[in-house]
Formats: structure tokens, sequence, C-alpha cells
């Protein structure tokens, strides 16, 4: 048994040691340092996970293949744990401790991705977005430094707005948590709904709950004929099987931030005909062949699958294509420093085949995607399918 | 507001409340053995949750087994709890007891976390998923499960305290611990088995609530949180309060949320729990009780 | 400063200029700027720290939800800086201002609350503030929180990199920190920490606990709100999760892992809660659950957190043998004839629930007597002298001290008034030293000014010197020497009913209660308590005691009162009550009534 004053000795020595120790990464040299903020505890988790794991996948890859001209990655990479504060914290001590060039992931939440704002245009440190909100890319001038790998709900909402037009659905329900991802998108809906000829009604619920019985028995009584569920949290799998518990006959409609098979699994024959907003990826396998991007997420998630021996998501393939950018920007743009990634980024990305979709950056618009990247799916029989290409 | 709506309301509020009543029935069952209130009972619901799940997953055993074997290993946590964690500061004062507690929910939670997965997990309803209607309003029949059992488990509870003598010795204990003591009880063992039934009722709490919410490894803390707002509210100790004390909170949450608005479920819960504690600052159930001087 | 106030674990000022100076260079000597933000944080950290500790360390309230009043001040100076371009100069007091007055509001009900329902209560409100924020959206920028909080500036200059921010935040963590050991080591600290072991008799002693608790509960708040300022304007976005109840409970391990009630271990507990989740980094997924494990070691290991570590267990005092030449007791009051009504007793009756403890109780004290008050176990004694020092109120009747009604008043307004008491289980503050004890005595007077202990204002230290003189002067009237600074716990029974009685008698109260003085005692102890019961009234002190042993009471007392199951059935003089039939029943059974 430890006195006291060992303990307190080992306590203090190990504290000094983990804060002023070198991060995970290692070996010195002319590496090229990229720092990663990803949420791989807390309740973003579930998305974080994959983001981390396909970053350390691809810079394995890549420095297996001899590294970026030649030059090896070493990656850093710390946890956000769905906190603005650590992710804050983590990117300080990737910028000014571990001196990285660019950092890819901003906790996977946008709130989160918001709080490290400042600070990367502060330090002139590109940062690579993997969330939804608009907020985060626009307006350029104030985000000269931010670019986003995944795409802007405002283009999701159009798309789906459209949608409930070719359906000549009219009247709908929008039932968003109230973390910012969800509150994001609910503005989305408000400013654009009235130019669509759509009305709304809106409730909302929090991002833990655990029984939602109570904001669908409201919405029961109106004339939406579609509910949305806007959230990236369990709370999703408890609206279907509230919905179905209260033999709720509208349609169901979930957002680009559910879209896994684990949630569907979850929900059992509550998520059967659900319809969700997506990126391509999910329904790859369904695509036609002359589709330009088919190749390119059928590769990704087969090296994941070997390497990890699971299926990996849409999620993951927002990091994958963050990394793979970054790195295109530094093969193309020739240069590694902060800067030179910036200009690399908005000059060299032109037509880029991710596994999100067909990615272009210039110097007015941060953000790679549009609204042809968005499909509606749904889930049936055990699969996502194509809807509505 | 129609009447169907307000039965689905009361139905939400009794199936909610009847999960908070659980857990304030095992932090009451510990605060009285030790004095002592035990952040870390909703990690015993989580645990039961997720290792329910992960069992289940992995040996495919039936239903019934995985729940014994599961509600067995949190005893057994429990009881490790403790013997490692507790025991060695029971003479401390009551900050350093909740110190302690804190850090093993967080010890749970993240050990979870990093063996069984961050993901979310569910069980199997035990008998079907089919709603049942009723005068308009539904529930799945695991709701019918999860009362059940929770207002079989709280009299279960009381006849041991009030019938059984090894109750009644954990009720001398909570009373006084030394003259207990000098009456040859055996206060350690007592702790112990307080910790046991307590881990044991948060464990099959979490099993039974798991096929309705779904469990995640940090599903415990809100668990806790409001299962503790539920036993003040009856009454910390009393172990029949703790129950009601859940159902008047679920009750608060489902027609606060229904009535006024989803924005003001959890407030109006706890603000009006907050007005209870000015009006009766002893809990609901508080005898009018003086201090000899 | 008087030896009196030096507590186990005092930091010399030396010492302590000596950290801030090493703490002032500190941003020099760091590699890197991350090092220097961490330090930044744990300043913040440290100034929350402080306000919860004089709370719960001190005053022994528990407090869940202080991560609201950190919020809110973050909040209120974020949303003025981000709508109306106000300076966190002005936002900051504002915010003060604001989570002041919510404290006091608040702390009026909650304060009234125990231990556990009072930790639920502050949970509460931490809980309700947060979810407050969250919807309020078109203010708080709900779930997203507010970005572009304008930073601090001093003048046209604007703090841009962390180095500024910590000599700012740090500034303001040394003043909270020098407040802090100020009221701590004060009149006001003496009376806070009494009130956290036994806040009936600190009433007794003319303290208004409830103020004080609510004042203590306002300045924490005050000091977490300036935290929170100190936080939104340095890191310039905030969002919600500050509120959070995990970061509620953040803090209570991080004053108590500098070690309860030593304010300055607070500063090491914030330290090591901000700077452990950042080293332990490294580990990945593991660092929330060595995160637990950390927090449970620590507090089996140090269970009296890391300052404790560095304290000796007992008080390191000597006597100031300041006292010129012998103590003698005070001169005392005159004593005037023998037939002014000191105290009367009209028809009191409590009830309990269902038990009718005192029924329709009457009787006088006068000025300069010693009455006792004599009854089988439970006949209602020490009900009655509850009520009469206002710790029940009556059910039914009224009682007079020199003509003004009293019933109804709180316990510390009758102290006040000039009654006094001792305790049946004695009740003394047993963590402070014996001279502490009988110090808190003296504050049935006038109550310590609180701001002005804050700054150490040389009125407060004369205050102090002259109650510690009057201490030392009960203490010789009772006849203890030598042990004034001893903790009042290790000292053996009979000497701790004394220093209740030195403390009851330091501020000279006029009609005295004691509550069996006896009990406990030997019977040499006995007899010195006599000779003690009748010195007081020499100074001027009238006396009202409860007692079993029949020598004493009749060897001391003037009147007797004899009551039994709550109602008075005989009064007299000693001889008249021991011959009094009724009584002798009531003792002894009807047969020996019906021999005398």
């Amino acid at each position: 048994m430890l006195t006291r004053r060992q303990f307190t000795t080992t306590l203090t020595g190990g504290l000094a040691a983990g804060l002023l120790g070198p991060g995970r990464g290692g070996a010195q040299g002319a590496a090229i340092k990229i720092g990663s903020i990803f949420s791989y505890t807390g309740p973003a988790a579930f998305l974080g996970d994959r983001m981390k794991r396909s970053v350390e996948l691809f810079v394995e890859e890549t420095n297996k293949r001899g590294g970026i001209n030649g030059r090896r990655i070493e990656s850093t990479i710390y946890d956000a744990a769905s906190e603005s504060t650590k992710a804050v914290l983590a990117a300080k001590r990737l910028i000014e401790q571990d001196q990285v060039e660019v950092i890819v992931g901003d906790g996977n939440r946008s709130d989160i991705g918001l709080a490290l704002i400042p600070t990367v245009q502060r330090a002139e440190v590109p940062l690579m977005s993997v969330s939804g909100a608009t907020a985060l890319v626009e307006p350029v001038r104030d985000r000269a430094w931010v670019f986003k790998s995944t795409v802007n709900d405002t283009e999701v909402i159009a798309r789906l707005l459209e949608f409930f037009k070719k359906r000549s659905i009219k009247d709908v329900a929008m039932l968003n948590d109230t973390g910012a991802f969800g509150v994001s998108a609910r503005d989305q809906l408000r400013a654009q709904a009235p130019a669509a000829g759509i009305n709304v009604v809106y409730e909302e619920f929090g991002p833990a709950d655990t029984d939602l019985t109570t904001q669908l028995t409201r919405l029961r009584g109106t004339s939406a004929q579609a509910i949305i569920c806007w959230t990236v949290t369990p709370a999703g799998v408890v609206f279907l099987k509230n919905a179905q518990q209260l033999g709720l006959k509208q349609m169901l409609v979930h957002g680009f931030g559910f879209v896994a098979d684990r949630y569907m699994q979850l929900a059992g024959d509550a998520a059967e005909g659900l319809i969700l907003t997506s990126l391509k990826f999910p329904i790859a396998e369904q695509l036609p062949d002359s589709d330009p991007i088919k190749a390119t997420i059928l590769d990704y998630k087969a090296r994941y699958r070997a390497k990890f021996n699971e299926e990996t998501d849409v999620y993951g393939g927002q990091a994958w294509d963050g990394i793979g950018m970054v790195a295109q920007a530094i093969t193309r743009g020739g240069g590694s420093e902060r800067g030179k990634i910036r200009a690399g980024l908005e000059e060299h990305i032109h037509g880029y085949r991710g596994v999100g979709g067909i990615f272009n950056f210039s110097p007015q618009k941060h953000w790679g995607l549009a609204k042809s990247d968005v499909v509606m799916i749904e889930w049936r029989q055990g699969k996502f399918r194509l809807v509505d290409l | 507001m129609s009447a169907a709506n307000l039965l689905q309301f009361l139905f939400s509020g009794l199936v909610v409340g009847a999960i908070y009543g659980l857990i304030a029935l095992g932090l009451n069952i510990i605060f009285n053995a030790t004095g002592a209130v035990n952040f870390a009972q909703g990690e015993f619901a989580m645990l039961g949750g997720m290792l329910g799940a992960s069992i289940l997953s992995a040996t495919h055993l039936p239903l019934i087994v995985v729940i014994v074997l599961t509600v067995v290993t949190v005893t057994a946590i429990g009881m490790l709890m403790e013997r490692l964690v507790i025991r060695p500061v029971r003479h401390a004062d009551v900050l350093n007891l909740i110190i302690v507690t804190i850090g093993a929910s967080i010890l749970l939670k993240g050990g979870v976390m990093v063996m069984l997965g961050k993901n979310a997990a569910g069980l199997p309803a035990f008998s079907g998923e089919r709603p049942i209607r009723v005068l308009g309003a539904t529930f799945v029949p695991q709701a019918l499960w999860i009362v059940g059992v929770a207002c079989a488990i709280v009299l279960l509870v009381h006849l041991f305290f009030s019938r059984t003598l090894v109750g009644k010795a954990m009720r001398a204990v909570a009373i006084d611990r030394e003259t207990a003591r000098l009456m040859g009880i055996d206060v350690r063992r007592i702790v112990m088995l307080s910790f046991a039934l307590g881990a044991a009722v948060g464990a099959v709490g979490g099993i039974i609530i798991t096929p309705v919410t779904l469990t995640i490894y940090d599903a415990g803390t809100m668990l806790g949180l409001k299962g503790f707002a539920a036993a003040v509210t009856g009454g910390l100790g009393n172990t029949f309060g703790g129950i009601v004390g859940g159902f008047v909170l679920g009750l608060l949450e489902a027609f606060g949320g229904g009535l006024i608005g989803s924005a003001f479920k959890d407030v109006a819960a706890f603000l009006l729990i907050l007005v209870l504690l000015f009006v009766r600052p002893r809990g609901l159930f508080a005898r009018a009780e003086s201090e000899r001087v | 400063m008087l030896a009196v106030d030096r507590l186990p674990g005092r930091v010399s000022g030396r010492a302590l200029l000596g950290v801030l100076a090493a703490v002032a260079v500190l941003p020099w000597l760091l590699p890197n700027q991350y090092l220097v933000h961490i330090f930044v944080v744990a300043g913040v950290y440290v100034t929350m720290a402080m306000g919860l500790n004089l709370l719960m360390g001190y005053a022994g309230q528990v407090s869940l939800g202080h991560a609201g009043f950190y919020g809110l001040g973050a909040y209120v100076s974020a949303v003025l800086s981000v709508r109306y371009g106000v300076s966190p100069w002005l936002g900051m007091p504002v915010a003060a201002a604001a989570t002041g007055a919510l404290a006091y509001v608040l702390g009026i009900p909650t304060l009234r609350l125990k231990s556990y329902y009072l930790a639920m209560a502050t949970l509460g409100i931490g809980v309700v503030l947060h979810l407050a924020f969250v919807q309020l959206y078109p203010v708080t920028g709900g779930s997203s929180g507010l970005a572009g909080i304008l930073p601090w500036d001093i003048g046209p200059v604007h703090f841009t990199s962390a180095t500024h921010h910590y000599l700012l935040v740090w500034v303001f963590a040394a003043a909270a920190l020098w407040m802090a050991r100020n009221l701590v080591n004060s009149r006001v600290g003496r009376v806070l920490r009494a009130l956290g072991e036994s806040e009936v008799a600190a009433e007794a002693m003319g303290v208004d606990t409830a103020a004080e608790k609510r004042r203590v509960f306002v300045l924490s708040a005050v000091y977490a709100s300036v935290a929170g300022s100190l936080y939104a304007h340095y890191i310039t976005v905030i969002s919600p999760e500050i509120f959070s109840f995990l970061f509620s409970v953040v803090p209570v391990p991080m004053k108590a892992h500098g070690g309860i009630g030593l304010y300055w271990g607070a500063v090491i507990g914030a330290f090591l809660l901000t700077v452990l989740p950042e080293a332990l980094r490294r580990f990945g997924d593991w660092e929330l659950p060595l995160y637990g494990l950390t927090l449970i070691l620590v507090m089996l290991f140090l269970p009296r957190g890391i300052a404790g570590l560095l304290v000796r267990a007992r008080p390191v005092g000597t006597p100031t043998g300041a006292v010129s030449g012998p103590v003698v007791a005070a001169p005392g009051r005159p004593i005037s004839a023998g037939t002014a009504r000191l105290l009367e007793v009209r028809g009191i009756t409590k009830w309990f629930g269902g038990v009718r403890a005192v029924h329709d109780c009457s009787f006088d004290v006068a000025e300069g007597e010693i009455k006792a008050v004599i009854g089988p176990n439970g006949a209602g004694k020490t009900t009655l002298f509850n009520v009469i020092t206002g710790v029940y109120a009556p059910t039914e009747g009224e009682f007079r001290f020199r003509g003004t009604p009293l019933g109804g008043l709180p316990a510390h307004r009758l102290a006040r008034l000039g009654l006094s008491r001792t305790f049946q289980n004695v009740q003394l503050f047993p963590s402070l030293t014996v001279i502490e004890n009988v110090m808190v005595g003296c504050e049935r007077d006038a109550p310590a000014r609180f701001l002005g202990a804050a700054f150490a204002l040389p009125a407060l230290r004369r205050e102090s010197r002259a109650h510690f003189e009057r201490a030392e002067r009960a203490l010789a009237t009772v006849g203890l020497d030598g042990v004034g600074f001893d903790r009042a716990g290790s000292l053996p029974f009979g000497q701790q009913k004394l220093v209740e009685v030195a403390r009851a008698i330091a501020s000279e109260p006029a009609l005295l209660l004691l509550d069996e003085p006896a009990a406990g005692l030997n019977t040499s102890e006995k007899v010195e308590m006599m000779g003690l019961i009748g010195r007081l009234r020499t100074l001027g002190i009238s006396i009202l005691l409860i007692e079993h042993d029949m020598h004493l009471v009749m060897g001391v007392s003037d009147r007797v009162v004899v009551l039994n199951y709550g109602e008075k059935i005989a009064e007299g003089t000693p001889a008249e009550v021991q011959r009094d039939p009724a009584v002798i029943t009531v003792y002894l059974g009807e047969d020996v009534a019906a021999v005398a």
C-alpha cells in the first residue's frame, strides 16, 4: 500500500508527464503534422469513432505508400469528449504544443465546431469541419480558414422541400432536438418553407430524451402529413418506436445525421418505410456503375472493412474525404505550411471525387457539396434503398 | 386537449415515473444503511441494460437466463464497489462520500464505454410490441412490465424491511449505527448487503426499461439525477416516498410537456420540485421532526 | 494578527506572497502558450472554488448548483457584450450584481433546508438555469451558444494573448484569495465555522444564522459569477454546457481535493481538476475511467485533501501571554434589589404533534435570583428552556423579559436581548479552539460586519482583540486555565461543560439558563460547579437552571419550580418543595408521601 506522500508524488509526476509529454504520434523529422479533433466519447461519440478510425486508416495507408510528396504524415488525434471547452483546449494544444499545420475534424458536432472558429481564425490554421450547420462556413469572409467536408443543412433542407413538393405534401411537422444541429435545421426550414409553399408545425425535444410520446401526441391532432425528426442521438430511435406505439399514420422522415444501420436495427420494424435525407454513401451498391463516386465509395468501404473488421458509415466517410482533400491540397499546392494548405484547398479541389460527393472549393465557397449530392433514401427490409434521385 | 391525449400523458407519466421510482428505491436502500447518497445509482441501471444487451448478443441465451446473469453480475459489481471504494471512506464526512461515489460513477461509465462500446443498445421487449389501446390512448406491453415490476419490487423491499430480521437490522443500522453494533448487528455485512440490494434493484430497473428507452454508456447520469430528485421529493430514506416521488416527477414531466410545451418538460419538473422543497423542506412525507438539543 | 486567529493550516502572509510572485512570473517560464492557457482556466476555477470553499468548507452548506451562478455570470456579461457592445469591465459587475440578487432571493427559502435537501435544491436551481438558457434561444443562442464575445481590454488595448489574460485572471484570483483569507481569519470566519458545527449553539449565542448563511451564499455566488465572466471574455465563445450538472459537481471535488475547510487548498484542488483531464488526454478512450479512478484514489489516500497532507492535525498555537497581570473576573453589574421581575413566564404550552410537552406553565425569575426547575425525566424542562430561548415557538402563552413580550422571536434576537444558555447535550463547536468557542459568545453584542472582515479593516481586528480579552476573563471565571488553544472537542467532558458556561457568560448576559449543569460530572466537579453558580450571581447574572442532582439544587437555589408531565405542580423555597407531598409522590411514590 502506498503512503500518502508516495501517492501524491506519483500523482504530481504523472500529471506533469501527461501534460508536457508528446501527444500521440511519435518520431520527429520532416513529417507533415496533421491534427484532428473528434468526439469519440460523450453523446456525439457514435459518430466520432468511425471518423477517428478513418483518419487513422488514411494516414497509415498514405505513409505506407511513401507519404505525401515523400514526407510521412504525423497524425495527432484528440478527443473533444462532446464538449466545446475540451475541443478548444485540444485545438490550442495541437496548434501551440504539437505545432500542426492543419486540423481535420471539429469535434463532429456543430456547436463544438463553432466554438473552435475563433481559435483557428486567430491562429490562422486551416480547419476542416465535419459537421452540418451552415454557420460553420458562412459568411466566408469571417470563415477564411474553415472548410467543410460534408454538406450544409441549407442544401439538405432544400432537397427535402423539393421531395415534399414532388409528393404533393403541403403540411409537415418538424421535431428537432435542441442541440445545435437540430436547431440549425429548424432555422433553415423556417427560412425556406414559406417560399416552397409548405406549412410547418414545430416541436422539439432534448437530445437525451427517452420518451417522445408527449410531443407526438400533440402532433397527432394536427394536419401534418409527414413528421420530420432531426437528431443524431438515440432519441431518434425512440421517436420511431413511440410513433409506432401511437399508431401514427403520417410519413416519417429523418435527417442526414441519422443514417446508420445500427439505429434502424434498434428500431426494429418501427423503422420500416422510414424516409431519410442522405448523401449517396449508404446506397452506393444501388447506384448505376456510371455514377462518378460509386467506385470511390466501395473502395473506401472495402479498405475500412479489411482493416477494422466492421462496417464504416457515411460519417466516417466525411473524415476520410476531409483528410483526403487536405492531402491533395498539399500534393498539388506544393506546400505544407498552414497558409499554403489553405490556398491549396481553395485552388486545387475541383471535381474532387469524395465518398460524400463531388467537391468543389473556391475562395468564395468553402463548402464543397451541393444539393445534387443529397438523395432521399428509405429503409426497407433491412437495407437502405434509393427513393428519389 | 382531448381526453384521449390526457390519458396518453397519464400513461407516459406513469411509465417514466416507475423508472424514476426504482432508481429512487435503490438510492434509499443505500442511504438508509450508510447515510450517503450513491451518485452511481444511475450507473447500476445503465449496467443492467448494457450488460444485458451485451450478454444477449454474445451468447444468445434465453432472455430470462440473460436477465438473471446480468442482475447477479451487477450485484457483484455493487458489492465490489462497497468493499473497495465506500468502506475505506466510511468514517469520512459526507462530502468525501459524495465525491467517492461520483468518482465511481465516472469510472463505471468510462469502463462500460471502453469495454462495451459507445453505441446505443436495446433489449427485446418481454412480451412483444403490439400496442394496447385503451380509450383512445396506447401503450406497449413493456409498459405494463415496467410499472408492474417496479411496484412488485417496492412491495418486496417493504416486506423485507418490515417482516424479516435482516431487514429490521438494516433499519436499525439506519437509525443508530453505534447502538446497532452494540446489539450485535454486524454493521459491515449490513452495509455490504445494502449495496448489493441497491445494485440489484438498479439493475432490474435498467433491464426492464431498455426495451423501451434503449441504453447507452452515459444513460446513467440523467437517470441518477432524476432518481435523486424523486427520492428527495418523497423524503430521503423513505422507501414508499421514493416511488411516489418518482410518479410525481414522471407525471409532472408528461403533463408539463404535454400541456405547456415540450420545451418546458424538464424545466417544469425541476421548478415544481424546487417549490415543493421550499414549502415542505423535508419532502412530501416528512413527519414534523424536532432535533433534541 | 492575534494568535487566536491562527487557525490550523494557516499560511503566513509572506508565504502566500511568495507563491503569488511565482504565479506571476510563470507564463514566461512555460514552454508554450497552451500551458499558459491551462493556467488561465485554472485561475478561473480557483476564483470559483474560493467562493464554494467558504460556503461548504466553513459554513458547511453543500451546494451542487454553483455552475448555475457561474453560467449566469458568463452569459449575462456575454449577452451584454455581443448584443449591446458593452465592455467586459461593465458587464462583469452587472452580471455579478444580477447573480448576487438572484442568490439572495433564492437563498431565503433554500438555506432553510438541510444537507441533502439543500443539495437537491441547489442542484435544481442549476438545472433550471441551464434549461432556461437553452430555451431562451433568441437571447442566448440556445444550444449553439454565443460567439464573438468581446475579449478583455484595458482602454484601447485588446488582450490577444493567453499571457495577458493569464495576468488579469490571476489578479482576480489573488484578490479573491486575499478576501477569502481575511474572512476566514476574522470574526466572520469564526462565526461561519461555528455555524457549520452547531447552528443551534450559534443562534443561542446571538448569531443570526439565517442571515450569515445567506451572506456567504451570496458571496460565493458572486465569486462564481466573476469567474464565469472572466472565462466568457477570455474564451469568447460559450455554450450552455458550462451549466451542466456535471460541471456543477466538478467544483465540489475541486475544493475538496484541496482539503475541506482550508481555503488555500481550493487552489490546489482547482489546479488538479483543470490539469487532470488534459494530462490524461494521451490515453484516448481510457481518459474517462482513469479520471474516475483518480478521483477515487485521491479520496482514499488523501481524505483530508492534498492540503490536509501538509497540515498538522493539531493546532499550533501559543498562548499570547499578552494579558498583563493575573486575570480576574470582571466586576460585573451591580445587583439590584431582588424584587424586579426579570423574566415572566405566563401560561406556556407546547405541543409536538400529538404530544403535549409543556402545559400552562407560569412562574417568574427575579433580578439576582437563582431559580431551579426540577422534575422527573420527560417532565418538559428542556422543552420549556427551548421555548424561552426561542428554539421553539410556544403553542400558547407568552413570556416577557424585562417587561418586553418575547414570544415568537428567533433565538438570536433573544440572545441579543440578554438571554444566554448552555445545553443539555453539550453543543460546543468541537473543531474550534476553546478560546474561539468562548469568543463566539461575544457575538451577542453586535453582528460582525461582513465586508469589513473581507477587507481586513482595523476596526474588526480591534473587536477581535476585545473579544479575546473578554473570553480570557470568562475562562478565568469558570476556572479553566491553559487550555485556551486546545481543540474544544478534545477536552474531557467536565471541562467541556465549563467551556460552555464560559461561552454563555462571555458577554455578560442578564439571565443565564443552565440545562443540567451537573450532568455527567463527578462529585468534586459538582462542588466546583455549585461554587461557580454562586460566583455568577455575584457578577450580576441571574440564573434559571434545570437539574436532577438534588444536593446541588437545594444547595444553590433561592426558589424551586417542580414540573411533572409538563405541568407545574409546586413552587417554593427548596425546603418547602422538599416537604411538599405532591412532589414526594412524583419522585418517590405515594406510600412514601403518606409516611412523610
